[in-house]
């Protein structure tokens, strides 16, 4: 007889709340793996631009001032879709290879695209070392 | 005669109020659930199409700045219109074309191959393009591209490449 009781409503009201919040749980993933797509859909752009501004110096003469070590390039836009997220900039760093001689024998290009999405400020940084 | 009376009360069964009650909730339940089905669904379709887009797009971007390297100069023409160009690729001093990347009218999507339209063209990719724009001058070409998602959103790719050839 005590089988057939049946739910209580206090009962009934804590399995409905569980399955709610389940159920939000789930919804909150889904928004996020959709959230993920979108970022990665800009990041995938910023790190395609940043091999384009790499390759573009490679047209550079060695001696060139913009290539030269300490060099800051000043920031340009980042656009994606007519809209700018962000900027580019690249850097000349020395680099020490331990087995070539002499000391900062290489010089370190770095390119840093930063841009913003909604509330998420994300930079992406890409390097490729040059013969002095 | 009290065990007869309880079996009486509780094979009463239902009132239509307390079916109909029981139904409305159900129905008003199994609307919930398939609506959120039904969304997130759509939202995993979205995305997923949009991922397979976005990776389609970066490996255009770089077949395309692949083949740009192993050349030594490069043709871009707008064939069949501004908005979708044909790009010929050259290898040292040979006046025909080795490779095209070409925008096909008639499936929409960016094929690649030795020969325009030939057999050996085929398509790179499934996404429709609705740009496909170069620029060849500086020592390379720039590309830029505009992919369709099965859902019909936009994604954007650009690159720039260096004949090393």
């Amino acid at each position: 007889m005590l089988n057939e009781r049946g739910f209580s409503l206090m009962e009934a009201l804590t399995s409905a709340t569980i399955s709610v919040i389940a159920v939000l749980g789930l919804a909150h993933t889904f928004a996020m793996g959709r959230a993920l797509v979108d970022r990665y859909e800009v990041a995938r752009v910023a790190l395609s631009e940043a091999e384009s501004q790499l390759e573009s110096l490679t047209l550079l003469p060695a001696g060139d001032p913009t290539l030269a070590i300490g060099y800051k390039s000043p920031a340009t836009p980042f656009l994606y879709q007519g809209a700018t997220l962000g900027n580019e900039n690249w850097r000349v760093v020395a680099y020490d290879e331990p087995h070539l001689p002499g000391y900062a024998n290489l010089k370190r290009v770095v390119v840093t695209v930063r841009w913003k999405q909604g509330s998420r400020t994300d930079s992406l940084s890409l390097e490729r070392l040059w013969l002095p | 005669m009290a065990p007869v009376t309880t079996a009486r009360r509780e094979q009463r069964g239902l009132t239509l109020t307390e079916v109909a009650v029981v139904m409305i909730l159900g129905s008003l339940i199994t609307a919930g659930l398939v609506s959120f089905y039904m969304s997130s669904q759509g939202l995993w379709l979205d995305g997923s199409t949009q991922a397979i887009t976005q990776r389609e797009a970066s490996l255009v971007a770089s077949a395309i700045r692949d083949s740009v390297r192993r050349s030594h100069t490069a043709v871009a023409s707008p064939s069949p219109d501004p908005l979708h160009m044909q790009l010929a690729l050259f290898k040292g001093d040979e006046k025909t074309p080795y490779y095209y990347f070409f925008w096909s009218p008639a499936d929409s999507l960016i094929h690649a191959g030795s020969s325009v339209g030939g057999p050996d063209s085929g398509p790179i990719g499934s996404s429709r393009a609705t740009r496909l724009q170069f620029d060849a001058k500086n020592g390379g070409v720039r590309t830029d591209l505009r992919l369709l998602t099965a859902t019909g959103k936009r994604v954007d790719m650009g690159a720039f490449a260096v004949f090393k050839n």
